[in-house]
């Protein structure tokens, strides 16, 4: 059975839990933004760009991190749902959050089913995410798609 | 008998068809010219709002600086409501796999609104009376908002000259369809308008400006989908244009009852609690808790190896329930795309069914 507790990682007693999050998006100034609000969060740990899409998995395997955030609109025929699969098979300890311009409910259903952990729609407020992303590296499965 | 767009409307290979499948086709490439420009402006509004967020968070910043980050945001907010808005026009009419979808009217029109702000002149006052439980209608959403865009323009247009212009958007169950009235209070029509404007290719614009194919296009494609667009008997001001549509399977029989039935969740898994906790909210559903005012939910959904569990004592030992139960998942832990998907899936909706 999943607990939040036991999934949680490098918590210390009275701190916030550290995190870090991978980011498989290719949108620039989306992940300069981002890496730059979440330098603003206690406990986060650090930023990693996945550069070759095609090889996303075994980058993200290497880099180990808390919180993945999927783009499931990639350039290049990159199936996203497919990388999704990949992920979670190879890194079942890094939680992959959809990430979305385009949420519909029957994606919401499938990736999760696959094993995403949360659910961001790109149409709400900042703080939606940044919140997102920390209920998740805490346990918790979160959708997100509107205010 | 499914009815088939072209061929129940325009019999034979007439120009009257061919030009109507143009129209179609024209509507489906805008549509997806329209969700693509609102999935690219998401794209772009986030970063704003993030840089925003640090900029706010700055302890240096005076005042007046912090007034013009509110002000940013609320334009932010309002330009990502009309990108959400834009996807809803995505709909390609030609597409079938929208056969099974649904629309449920409040959240629909929740999603339409900053669209229909846009295309209305800014002083038009509008009101909006769509009953919260009214139950899902068997059109698909991106359809419907291509049918209900057009027919706000043309009330734009009428309402042109009007110091006080209106639309009144409302809506009821009735029987087997749900009827949503949309009236303005413009200059009305003549009746050869009145009398003709169904027709393809009829308009009262410049034809440069108009190909007098929307209000025929729309009620065929409410045709196609066994629903029909009408105009109301003349006012005394403006004009009233109803589309009936017809209430989904799921939800007939239930029409004159459809209530929020509460639901327990009793899953395990905190996954599939989020997505059951989602589509109960969509679908106007309630969740059951302990303490809750009704003594028992209505339904409980719960992991496969739980069922037994879930059973009141008395109704276990008499071996019947009167708490409908919906068993997912293995019986274990993991949860399997094809039960979530089941749950996604428009049988959901037997949901209502099993309440009757």
């Amino acid at each position: 059975m999943i607990t939040a507790e036991e999934e949680v990682r490098g918590r210390a007693p009275g701190s916030p839990p550290e995190f870090s999050v991978s980011c498989i998006d290719d949108n620039e100034l989306l992940m300069d933004a981002l890496e730059r609000r979440l330098s603003l969060e206690a406990g986060f740990a650090g930023f990693h760009r996945v550069s070759d899409f095609l090889h996303a998995a075994d980058e993200v395997a290497r880099w180990d991190p808390t919180i993945v955030l999927l783009d499931i609109d990639l350039p290049g025929g990159v199936d996203a749902v497919v990388l999704l699969e990949e992920l979670v098979h190879n890194t079942p300890d890094s939680r992959v959050i959809v990430f979305t311009g385009y949420p519909q409910g029957e994606l919401v259903a499938r990736t999760m089913s696959l094993g995403a952990w949360g659910f961001v729609s790109k149409g709400v407020r900042a703080d939606r995410l940044i919140d997102a992303i920390r209920r998740v590296a805490q346990g918790e499965a979160v959708i997100v798609l509107e205010d | 008998m499914q009815k088939s767009l072209p061929d129940e409307q325009f019999p034979d290979e007439t120009p009257s068809r061919e030009r109507h499948l143009q129209q179609l086709q024209r509507m489906a490439m805008l549509g997806t010219l329209a969700a693509g420009l609102g999935h690219d402006l998401r794209n772009l509004i986030m970063p704003v709002l993030l840089r925003l967020d640090v900029l706010a968070e700055s302890k240096e910043l005076p005042e007046s600086a912090r007034e013009d980050i509110a002000g940013i945001r609320t334009s932010i907010a309002r330009l990502q409501r009309l990108a959400g808005g834009l996807r809803l026009l995505a709909a390609n009419p030609f597409d079938q796999r929208d056969e099974h979808q649904l629309t449920h009217l409040p959240q629909w029109w929740h999603d339409l609104h900053p669209l229909v702000v846009d295309a209305l002149a800014p002083n038009t006052r509008i009101e909006v009376l769509l009953p919260p439980h009214l139950p899902p209608v068997a059109v698909p959403p991106g359809t419907l908002a291509q049918v209900m865009i057009n027919l706000v323009m043309n009330a734009r247009r009428a309402m042109d000259d009007h110091e006080a212009p209106q639309l009144k958007v409302t809506a009821a169950a009735s029987g087997t369809e749900v009827v949503l009235h949309l009236r303005d209070n413009g200059c009305g029509m003549d009746p050869e308008t009145r009398r003709r404007c169904f027709e393809p290719f009829f308009t009262t614009r410049p034809r440069e400006y108009a190909t007098g194919l929307g209000l025929s296009t729309g009620r065929a494609l409410m045709s196609h989908y066994r629903g029909d667009l009408t105009l109301s008997e003349a006012d005394d001001t403006g004009a009233t244009f109803s589309l009936h549509l017809p209430i989904h399977q799921s939800a007939l029989g239930t029409a004159r009852t459809w209530h929020k039935p509460s639901v327990r969740i009793a899953l395990r898994d905190p996954r599939q609690q989020a997505v059951v906790r989602l589509l109960l909210s969509q679908r106007g559903m309630r969740e059951w808790a302990e303490g809750d005012a009704a003594v028992r939910p209505d339904v409980v959904i719960c992991d496969a190896a739980s069922v037994a569990e879930m059973l009141p004592d008395g109704e276990r030992r008499a071996g019947e329930t009167e708490v409908r139960l919906i068993a997912i998942g293995e019986p274990n832990d993991t949860m399997t795309g094809r039960d979530i998907e089941w749950i996604a899936s428009s049988r959901f909706y037997s949901l209502s069914d099993v309440l009757t």
